[in-house]
């Protein structure tokens, strides 16, 4: 039960760097595969799951709930 | 019917208008049902069009922002009892079909019931409206930013916490839903790893626009510049474009004025009621035409 309900204050707290993270990270390294070609490469998958993290993060701290 | 709508034309009281409000409640709205389970197998089988490459993603896009743009409605059907009328061993109905109707705008049926019922019971004020923050705003375009910002900082949680204290039921009843909305938030996470594009462009922005559609037409025009106050707080209003496209939200003070009357049957009972409506002062009623058909209301109002 308890774990339970740290999960839930840790998603609460932590939820839109996570959504960032992965939801915007995900659709930003297929934009990068979209224009710059289907390349996969690590680089450019590292530098989309990058900005999504910071859109979760500039999400969290600023308050734009709109990301989710 | 039409003897009781006669009949009032003598007799204003309250209990007459609740004598005629009486006549049109109680039917089950099945054509909210047909919508919204309509919409959503709309919206799941553009999702297999598009991913199985039958439709392009743009055409995706068109349908799935159309089909989102009528998943709030059967909910609000639901949220208000409509779905099983007066039989009160379907109700079940109005949580599962509100439910399933919500899943493209990624919302719980249970916290938006409960938001929306504080809305009825405090139209307009400005410390327990939960609609207030995007309704009294100068024009569309904050109302669309305005609501999408609900959760953030500034917005909708001072109101929340103030009702919550007040009233147990609906923070209890928040806590439910917010298990809905973490289904929901793990499920877009999960879909955006397996179709990134497609998450995107056939969930989130059609869920969007949406959104800022529902904050423009049911709050901000119906509610925008009005005081607190049975008869007061919702007007009649038009614009340019034909009744059906506003989800008939130009007649929405029928439904502030008795939210028991099905979405369906608010035409009629308006044309019922109209003298009722003129009597008590709603804003826009004495311009209501004499019969409600299509987009009458345009003419009526600049």
């Amino acid at each position: 039960m308890k774990v339970i309900t740290l999960f839930f204050e840790h998603i609460t707290t932590w939820g839109l760097v996570w959504f960032g993270l992965i939801f915007w990270g995900s659709i930003f390294n297929a934009i990068f595969n979209y224009f710059l070609g289907d390349s996969h490469s690590l680089a450019f998958a590292l530098t989309a799951y990058l900005l999504g993290l910071i859109l979760g993060l500039l999400g969290k701290y600023k308050g734009w709930s709109w990301i989710n | 019917m039409d003897q009781l709508a006669g009949d009032s034309q003598t007799n204003l009281s309250i209990e007459e208008e609740r004598k005629v409000a009486r006549t049109f409640m109680g039917r089950i709205e099945w054509e909210m049902i047909v919508v919204g389970l309509g919409q959503c197998i709309v919206w799941v089988i553009t999702w297999g069009l598009v991913v199985n490459d039958v439709i392009p993603l743009w055409a995706g896009l068109l349908i799935s922002t159309i089909s989102t743009a009528c998943s709030y409605l059967p909910s609000h059907a639901g949220q208000h009892g409509h779905l099983s009328g007066k039989h009160k061993q379907l109700n079940w109905l109005n949580t599962v079909v509100g439910q399933i109707s919500l899943i493209p705008l990624a919302q719980s049926h249970h916290i938006l019931k409960a938001t929306h019922m504080k809305h009825h019971a405090h139209t307009n004020d400005p410390e327990r409206d939960p609609d207030y923050r995007h309704t009294h705003v100068d024009n569309w375009f904050q109302s669309a930013i305005q609501i999408q910002n609900q959760t953030g900082e500034g917005g909708l949680i001072e109101v929340v916490e103030k009702l919550s204290e007040e009233d147990p039921k609906f923070a209890k009843t928040l806590e439910t839903g917010s298990l809905v909305g973490l289904v929901f938030f793990f499920a877009q996470m999960a879909v955006a790893v397996i179709y990134p594009l497609e998450t995107l462009l056939l969930w989130w922005i059609p869920r969007k626009i949406a959104v800022s559609y529902l904050g423009i037409i049911f709050s901000h025009e119906p509610h925008k510049n009005l005081p607190v106050g049975r008869y007061k707080d919702s007007r009649f209003w038009s614009n340019a474009m034909p009744r059906y496209l506003n989800h008939s939200m130009q007649i929405h003070a029928m439904h502030h004025m008795y939210p028991n009357i099905c979405h369906y049957d608010e035409p009629k009972a308006i044309e019922a009621l109209k003298p009722f409506m003129v009597a008590r002062g709603i804003p826009g009623a004495e311009e209501i035409p004499e019969k409600i058909k299509l987009n009458p209301l345009i003419r009526a109002f600049s």
